[in-house]
């Protein structure tokens, strides 16, 4: 493990900030899911409206899987910089599980492998 | 504890130093946030401020409340068997929508026959709504589902209106029957539903099932492959309907149902009629005239029966807005609210503890 540490010490410095793609896939994702969210507490609930929102319910339900696989590829080719100093001790153990931490701390994630996806990295990314 | 103004060394998090400012700058930004989002979520989600809201869940505990707990059965129409078989249709049907069921050719289909009413033991009377729900091309992707009643118009033009003649349809405990007050009182405020039971009072009920005609009652609209859009309302009409048979007892209409199927099968024609601009195309109370052209579109062969059970019609919502391409829903009223209860319906009968049906077909003696 050791050896894998000074291994990756090599290597570029880590980006300063997330790719303007990474950025727009992360509001994407977070207008379309509580609209979805919105959406369906709404609809279940309004006689009137249920037969359209479903539609766009469902509508945006696909359209989240799609960005989803977008983020999933995206996250591969697009290395995501480190933590800011104002993550707190709970979420340092977060990021421990996170591949993300590589870029700050190598020593709590040396022992995964580095090309492991993880579903909590892509959806924070 | 954070920060005191006489604190020596300001506190800091991670490095970055803290100031009053920020901290409530923050609160504020997270607690308005949360506000808002959880403030819609809750009256979205009916917990807040549905006093005066009709939503599908009242209509689930009004059914409850007229009915009593009919556990795992549905909401409506709880009373039921499940048939299947196809239709056969003769292309006629292309003139006026492209939907794939309307070309020459077999199409599987799954149904349910039902009587109206939330109580899945209620005996079997004549003067009950019969019920006939159909899925044309189950399992597929392009579904047509429809249910049908035995009626010439609803008595319904709007939800509150279903609402209001369902709590003034309580059994009253002493007579097992509807407070004649409440449902005066319910008719002087729901005119139009007293003009539908007088047109529904004008066609008495057939003897049974097989030579009942069913009808969709809304309107829908219809699209020919040229994107010609044709109002329409379809009906069931039994071909040679089977001589009825003696049944009796509180399954009466259900056995009989089940000793004609078994002795041959059941035929409807299935009728597309087609509506002017002018027809009532958003009220089911009102009935069209009688001389609107009808398409043969093709005929239904019923050629099984069973008692209802997982994979069967049981677990099929029958909602009135499964349609597939070349149908299309119009503005009544009643469409949205029909598929919107029909789900939670659904939904709260697929998690409550299933009980044997009353309809059980191998019970029928030949």
């Amino acid at each position: 493990v050791s050896t894998e540490i000074e291994g990756t010490a090599a290597t570029a410095a880590p980006p300063q900030k997330f790719t303007a793609l990474s950025r727009i896939f992360h509001w994407l994702t977070a207008i379309l899911i509580f609209a979805a969210l919105f959406i369906g507490f709404t609809m279940v609930n309004w006689l009137a409206g249920y037969a359209e929102l479903r539609v766009i319910h469902m509508s945006i339900g696909a359209l989240i899987l799609l960005v989803v696989i977008l983020r999933i590829v995206n996250r591969a080719r697009h290395h995501p910089p480190a933590w800011p100093p104002t993550v707190g001790r709970l979420e340092g153990k977060a990021r421990a599980r996170s591949p993300r931490a590589r870029g700050s701390d190598r020593a709590l994630s040396a022992d995964r492998p580095q090309s492991t996806p993880y579903l909590g990295g892509v959806v924070c990314n | 504890v954070l920060v005191t103004p006489s604190s020596k060394t300001p506190l800091t998090w991670g490095g970055v130093p803290l100031a009053r400012r920020r901290i409530l700058l923050g609160i504020a930004a997270v607690g308005g946030f949360l506000t808002v989002d959880i403030g819609a979520v809750a009256y979205a989600g009916g917990w807040i401020g549905t006093a005066h809201r009709l939503t599908p869940h009242i209509f689930i505990r009004a059914f409850e409340w007229v009915n009593g707990k009919q556990s795992g059965f549905r909401k409506n129409h709880a009373k039921g068997v499940a048939v299947a078989g196809y239709f056969e249709s003769n292309g006629n049907g292309r003139e006026v929508s492209s939907a794939a069921v309307f070309r020459s050719g077999r199409t599987p289909v799954l149904g349910r026959f039902s009587l109206a009413g939330g109580n899945a033991h209620a005996a079997d009377m004549l003067s009950t709504a019969r019920g006939l729900g159909l899925a044309f091309g189950f399992p597929g992707g392009a579904q047509w589902r429809t249910a049908m009643l035995n009626l010439p118009v609803f008595p319904d033009s709007s939800p509150q209106g279903f609402y209001d003649r369902l709590l003034a349809s309580k059994p009253s405990p002493d007579t097992g029957k509807p407070d004649p007050k409440a449902m005066a009182a319910f008719l002087a405020e729901h005119p139009e539903t007293a003009k539908a039971m007088k047109i529904i009072g004008q066609s008495p009920p057939t003897p049974g099932f097989a030579d009942s005609t069913f009808r969709s009652l809304n309107t829908f609209y219809f699209i020919s492959e040229s994107g010609t859009r044709t109002p329409v309302r379809w009906s069931l009409v039994p071909v040679t309907p089977p001589p009825p048979r003696n049944s009796s007892g509180p399954n009466a209409l259900f056995d009989a149902l089940v000793r004609q199927i078994r002795s041959g099968p059941l035929q409807w024609t299935l009728m597309l009629t087609v509506g002017a601009p002018s027809d009532p195309l958003d009220d089911a109370t009102l009935p069209w005239p009688a001389d609107r052209r009808a398409i043969d579109a093709g005929t239904l062969t019923l050629t099984s029966i069973e008692t209802e059970h997982a994979g069967n019609a049981r677990d099929v919502n029958f909602d009135p807005l499964v349609l597939p391409p070349g149908i299309e829903r119009s503005d009544d009223p009643l469409l949205s609210p029909r598929s919107a209860v029909y789900a939670a319906s659904y939904r709260v009968r697929a998690r409550e503890p299933k009980s044997p049906p009353a309809v059980n077909v191998d019970e029928v003696a030949l």
